[in-house]
């Protein structure tokens, strides 16, 4: 009787183990992915200069350095600087 | 007054702005870079060529100094920070497109694949990390190619495969090289293979596993004898409302490797592609 007993315990034990590895593998899997993910994606600090509030239209810079009586900071790049760049 | 343009574009715009820039390209003839332009648009001082990647930072505040001296005292600009690419891996936009957030690298580390020469081990040896600056990109997909990533069926163990023609579009992130001149276009595909799996399905919402392989060569400015080949594998999820019937996130990891054809001397690369339905908030920030 307590050999059945102790097998219906370890049944149980083990089902539920298998039925929460079963549910936390997809999470383990995106966990894994989001800190692959976290290893190529730019620090904080090198995304610094997003924080500047970039015009991404000249004659748009030239009507507000006008009204707010201040120079224009132009940068021009071969591509969208925002972007691939 | 910060604004940053493509030189392709602004100098062929008929606009005002196209009008200020080739006067400023007249006044400091310099390809690209970096011009301080009083309101009247007389050039104040500029910046082209770097003296090293060391000094690039303090000889820009250079500039900016010299600008100031030349103009005189303002006091600081108060402004809200803002997003001017507040689509990119955000939101959809009107018409149904959404512009997917790309993250490119050059990486070291991670474990040499099989094949590589003993010379080489090195730039795999160690746990995967940057190697440089990232290249960051963005790829916009139409409504219908968009919708080719959503899930055929919401039963677990479904799965599709992306279209060819939209997998494609994903081989920009195989090179991590910002020159555009470098990037492979969608035509430059040997290979392109997206595939999804839906893997659970709970509290309205499917949760899908992504895989894909791709393989690249494109030739720089068209010379067949500066050839680049990129290729790479994927990973990733996503996740699709079913009341909703859209998409809500998609994450999507490379990882691969880029160099010369046929060249033993090939680099580790890793991208990530991302995107997420809802809008980023504005913070109210205040920058000077």
């Amino acid at each position: 009787m307590n050999l059945v007993r102790r097998s219906l315990t370890w049944i149980v034990v083990l089902s539920a183990c298998l039925v929460a590895a079963a549910a936390e593998k997809p999470a383990a899997f995106r966990d894994a992915l989001e800190k692959r993910a976290a290893v190529i994606k730019p620090s904080a600090e090198e995304l610094r200069w997003q924080r500047i509030p970039w015009l991404l239209d000249l004659a748009e810079g030239e009507r507000l350095a006008r009204q707010e009586d201040r120079p224009i900071f132009l940068w021009v790049t071969g591509d969208d600087p925002l972007e691939r760049c | 007054m910060p604004v940053a343009v493509n030189l392709y574009k602004v100098r062929a715009a008929e606009d005002a702005g196209g009008e200020l820039f080739r006067s400023v390209q007249r006044q400091k003839d310099q390809y690209q870079g970096i011009w301080i332009v009083s309101p009247q648009g007389k050039v104040l001082a500029a910046h082209h060529d770097i003296k090293s990647h060391e000094t690039w930072t303090q000889e820009v505040l250079g500039t900016m100094d010299a600008a100031a001296r030349t103009f005189g005292p303002r006091p600081p600009r108060q402004v809200k920070a803002t997003n001017p690419l507040a689509f990119r891996g955000r939101g959809v936009q009107p018409g149904g497109h959404v512009c997917l957030a790309i993250y490119a690298r050059q990486m070291l580390g991670g474990g040499a694949p099989a094949g590589v020469p003993d010379s080489r081990a090195w730039i795999w040896d160690g746990p995967l990390r940057p190697d440089g600056p990232v290249v960051i990109d963005s790829l916009t997909l139409d409504a219908e190619q968009w919708a080719t990533l959503a899930p055929p069926k919401a039963e677990v163990g479904t799965t599709w495969s992306v279209p060819e023609a939209v997998a494609r579009h994903f081989c920009r992130v195989l090179i991590p090289s910002s020159d555009q001149s470098a990037m492979p276009r969608p035509e430059d595909a040997k290979r392109a293979r997206l595939t999804g799996t839906v893997e659970a399905v709970e509290d309205g919402r499917a949760r899908i596993r992504l895989a894909g392989v791709w393989e690249a060569v494109h030739l720089i400015q068209e010379n067949a004898t500066r050839p680049l080949r990129g290729a790479a594998t994927a990973d990733g999820y996503a996740v699709y409302d079913l009341k909703l019937q859209a998409m809500q996130s998609v994450l999507l990891v490379f990882s691969g490797t880029h160099g010369r054809p046929n060249d033993e001397a090939e680099s580790p690369t890793g991208a990530v592609v991302e995107w997420r339905r809802e809008r980023c908030v504005a913070t109210g920030t205040r920058v000077r």
